[in-house]
């Protein structure tokens, strides 16, 4: 049968290969499964198979796939010639899916009794249609219509009622089988967006669908449905729907000009360059085309199709920390959304439907355009949040999938914590968004996965780690940030993680602090002053929101005049309202403490009454360096001190407390350095004139006739009438006697803040004696008085000096508080050591809060 | 242009392991109990066969089509789904 006289069949499996050979097919192998293969190539090259494998390509329709065709609830018209023939019904599929979404769902078949009249249209001329899809709203309740053959589809009614006009559309060749049409009517419903010329030029009902179609073209809004009964459809006619229905979602959205990447193959090489953590690799490819990461639908793009997994999914597979955050920083960035969505006027106007321009005919297209571009980039805004969040949390697999084997709804947190990789949880935890209650297909939350497929099984510690990062998401403080020197207005901070640690006061923090470059003159370090917390991220950006702007319009008023009236503390004034109201956590640094503590707590409390204890006690140890009158005080004083110390009882020690005060003022006064803080300050360094010009304060007269007077009282140990004295008349107090929070000996400002913390809050007077004391003390002078009670500048100077000696070198970067204090604080026993925060980069990457433990790494 | 199948993302996401042949995109119950009577039990046999046709996507739908009688679009599914996973795995 062939040219060379070889039946194909006929030979050897070598000779098959050699003849193969000869015909360009090379290195073919022939077994008993391939041979009939190889056997048909050969012959078909050789010019024998005569139409073996001729398929016709015309497969008589097969009814039961029809029904993919009617899933699709669009309904064909065919055109009138091809009705009569069989159609094949993969050709009606086919076409079926390329003009999807250029049709308009009619479904005409609804009131016809015959169950077997099915209608369909096939509008082959579709343009009309399909440039209003977003005009005309598809028919309403689509009923599945049960075809039963596509080829012998009419449509009896159509025909009927206005055969002049459709009957050339619509096939009619077997209308007859198909007795009684009923008349159908088609009412239109307009919205209140269609204008208003064309609402009264709408008839209350049409009988033929093409002519309601012309009506209706072009107009936005309108949606018809069919009725049988008249007075139902003049009802419906009359209904007015608000607004446009459906979608917001302009068209200019889906004019991205990048090509989604659906090749699996591409998709592979994606995968193994996150496999291989080659970075550089990464950004080139997914630069190249971002699509890699932004699928359909504005979500994460598949990169791994049968797990479902996403390129972070992969990454955290892979623990490539540096792809994560690569992934993290693109997906947030402004140029990855302006490649995938750009938003120019040409893309605008091209994207604007015929219908959309005539609409807007008349009005400014500039001002239209600005409008749409908002639009576009309010919906960026939106999709990139939506995007973030979806990496964060999406779970891989599928659920409707069969093979359950490989479903396991893992997010990447999941994963990371599952092969133990603590960095990208900690990655992943620094999110915001990230989700940790999400379940895998066994209901185990990331913290149950930890470390269970890790390679070193042994490692108890990463596994503690892990569920400890997991675990402890809702530590987030929204922070009060000044700078340490009050160059700049105190501002709020976005959410922060910090460790409890960090607030109680762990001294590793501060050497584990990265310290970087030369110190800046122009920018003064910052400092988290107060702190409200833990909250959850969602309600940490709320109180950030009401700390801002208060909701409460009372409290608004009063929010913007503490601001403004109190830049020294205003903001943590308002905080601690707020924070107060919904029993949220507050803290806050003060200075002289040297750590951070919230008053209204007992151990706040305990810790100013601590204070002024010490205070009062340390004092004139603290002034090593004093003119010989002071001196000699002093050295009264302390043996005063001394003497009294020993007492036990409450009575005495209130009486010591009293001496002791006093003492305080004086040594303080004798100090100089807090001479600033008075009102009719002396700039100069010399004890004398110092103490000379204090006015407010007690005398030096008179300080040194109590002096006297308390030497006298010394050697008596504990004189009764001392002690008559300030236990009896317990509302006469005495000023000159008193003792303040920053050590002074006049009421400084610092004293008003703490008694501003202490607003509410009861002092019991056997347990906080000296908060008693201080506190009635404070609350003696009058409104007026406390106003004019100056800040203690001299803290705030000392602190910056000090911080230029130690040529502490930091990084603009980091904050962190100030170094130890005046030597008065720092000296004095009780006053704990700094407190460092640092906390890094949230003011660059407000959605970040950066754990605090980590502060050498920069993800970005 | 259509994305490909959920069946065709399930195989070619995974190694194919002791997965019926009926897990490969384009064969169902029916092309899937025919093969499996001719011995192709396992999608590992068909990919044999896929690898002794050195990939050839002509050679491959010839046969599977002779096989098993598959239709233009069942052999193309195949064909493309044992490709990605080619890609992917080997």
């Amino acid at each position: 049968m062939e040219d060379k006289g070889i039946d194909v069949k006929s030979l050897s499996d070598v000779e098959l290969k050699e003849q193969l050979a000869r015909h360009g097919v090379i290195g073919a192998v022939i077994m008993r499964t391939t041979r009939g293969v190889y056997e048909k190539k050969l012959a078909n090259l050789i010019g024998v198979g005569k139409g073996n494998e001729a398929d016709t390509g015309c497969h008589v329709a097969q009814h039961n796939q029809n029904g993919s065709v009617s899933s699709d609830s669009v309904a064909v018209v065919l055109p009138a010639s091809t009705v009569q023939t069989s159609v094949s019904s993969s050709d009606l599929v086919s076409r079926n899916t390329d003009s999807n979404s250029d049709l308009v769902s009619l479904d005409r078949a609804e009131s016809v009794d015959s169950a077997s009249s099915n209608s369909h249209l096939v509008s082959s001329n579709a343009d009309p249609i399909s440039s209003s899809i977003d005009s005309v709203s598809t028919g309403t309740d689509p009923i599945p219509s049960n075809i039963d053959s596509v080829s012998t589809s009419t449509d009896p009614v159509s025909s009927n009622i206005d055969s002049g006009s459709s009957s050339a559309d619509l096939a009619s060749s077997n209308a007859d089988s198909v007795s009684k049409p009923t008349p159908l009517y088609f009412a239109v419903a307009t919205s209140t967006s269609t204008p208003e010329e064309t609402r009264s030029s709408l008839s209350p009902f049409y009988h033929d669908h093409e002519v309601l179609r012309k009506a209706i073209k072009g107009t936005v809004g309108t949606r018809f449905k069919k009725f049988s009964d008249q007075s139902k459809a003049e009802e419906f006619s009359k209904t007015v729907f608000p607004e446009e229905l459906g979608p917001k979602y302009s068209l200019e959205r889906a004019l991205s000009p990048l090509p989604g990447v659906k090749k699996t193959r591409d998709k592979n090489v994606l995968a193994k360059i996150i496999q291989e953590g080659n970075a550089e690799e990464f950004l080139k490819t997914v630069w190249g085309n971002p699509r890699y990461l932004l699928g359909s639908g504005d979500t994460p793009e598949i990169i791994h199709p049968g797990t479902r997994r996403n390129a972070l999914h992969l990454a955290a597979l892979e623990n490539q920390l540096e792809i994560c955050k690569h992934i993290m920083s693109i997906i947030q960035s402004d140029r990855f959304w302006s490649e995938v969505y750009p938003v120019s006027d040409v893309l605008i106007d091209a994207a604007m439907s015929s219908n959309e321009k005539k609409r807007i005919e008349g009005i400014d297209p500039e001002v239209v355009r600005e409008g749409k571009r908002e639009n576009a980039l309010r919906l960026r805004e939106e999709s990139k949040s939506r995007l973030v969040d979806l990496y964060l949390n999406i779970q891989d697999g599928n659920e409707r999938a069969k093979v359950k084997v490989s479903e396991k709804h893992y997010t990447p947190l999941h994963i990371a914590s599952m092969y133990g990789f603590v960095d990208i949880v900690e990655f992943l935890m620094s999110f915001p968004a990230t989700d940790t209650t999400k379940k895998d297909n066994q209901g185990r939350t990331a913290a149950d996965l930890a470390c269970t497929k890790s390679k070193s099984k042994s490692n108890e510690e990463l596994k503690s780690k892990i569920k400890h990062l997991i675990n402890n998401p809702s530590i987030y403080y929204v922070p009060v940030i000044r700078s340490i020197d009050n160059s700049s207005p105190a501002s709020l901070g976005s959410p922060v993680v910090l460790d409890d640690s960090s607030l109680t006061g762990s001294q590793s923090l501060n050497e584990s602090l990265p310290l970087v470059g030369p110190p800046q003159v122009t920018t003064s370090p910052l400092v988290g002053q107060a702190f409200a917390g833990p909250l959850s991220p969602a309600k940490a950006r709320g109180l950030l929101k009401e700390w801002k702007s208060p909701s409460c319009s009372d409290l608004k008023k009063k929010a913007s005049l503490m601001k403004r009236s109190d830049p020294d503390r205003g903001l943590e004034r308002i905080g601690r309202l707020l924070a107060h109201k919904d029993g949220i956590g507050w803290t806050e640094y003060w200075e002289f403490l040297g750590s951070f503590a919230d008053f209204s707590k007992p151990e706040g409390l305990r810790k100013l009454d601590k204070h002024i204890f010490t205070l009062c006690h340390s004092a004139p140890l603290v002034t090593p360096s004093i003119g010989s009158v002071r001196s000699s005080s002093n050295r009264t004083r302390s043996r005063l001190s001394l003497l009294t110390s020993g007492e036990d009882s409450p009575k005495q020690k209130l009486f010591a407390d009293e001496i002791s005060k006093d003492e305080e003022e004086v040594g303080v006064v004798s100090n100089g350095d807090h001479a600033h803080s008075k009102p009719t300050t002396n700039e100069s360094e010399d004890p004398l004139p110092l103490v000379s010009s204090i006015e407010p304060g007690p005398s030096l007269e008179e300080g040194l006739e109590r002096m006297n007077l308390n030497e006298d009282i010394s050697p008596l140990k504990s004189e009764p009438d001392t002690i008559e004295y300030s236990c009896k008349t317990p509302s006469r107090i005495d000023k000159n006697n008193a003792v303040y929070i920053d050590g002074g000996s006049v009421p400084s400002k610092l004293d008003l803040d703490v008694l501003l913390a202490l607003c509410g809050v009861e002092v019991d007077v056997r347990e906080y004696p000296h908060v008693y004391q201080w506190k009635r003390l404070i609350e003696s002078y009058n409104e007026e008085e406390r106003k004019q009670w100056a800040t203690p500048r001299s803290l705030n100077k000392h602190t910056l000096r000090r911080t230029e000696e130690s040529l502490r070198p930091f990084s603009p970067l980091v904050y962190y508080s100030p170094p130890p204090l005046s030597p008065l604080l720092s000296n004095s026993p009780s006053s704990a050591r700094r407190t460092p925060l640092p906390f890094k980069n949230f003011p660059l990457t407000p959605q970040h809060r950066m754990p605090i433990n980590t502060p050498t790494k920069t993800w970005f | 242009m259509s994305s490909t199948s959920q069946k065709h993302r399930n195989f070619v996401g995974e190694p194919m392991g002791q997965k019926p042949v009926t897990e490969l995109a384009g064969i169902g119950e029916a092309l899937g109990g025919r093969l499996a009577a001719k011995g192709f039990d396992k999608a590992y046999v068909v990919l044999g066969q896929f690898l002794l046709l050195k990939m050839n996507e002509e050679l491959f739908k010839e046969w599977l089509n002779a096989e098993c009688g598959a239709n233009s679009k069942q052999q193309s599914d195949c064909y493309n789904c044992l490709r990605d996973w080619c890609d992917a795995f080997l």
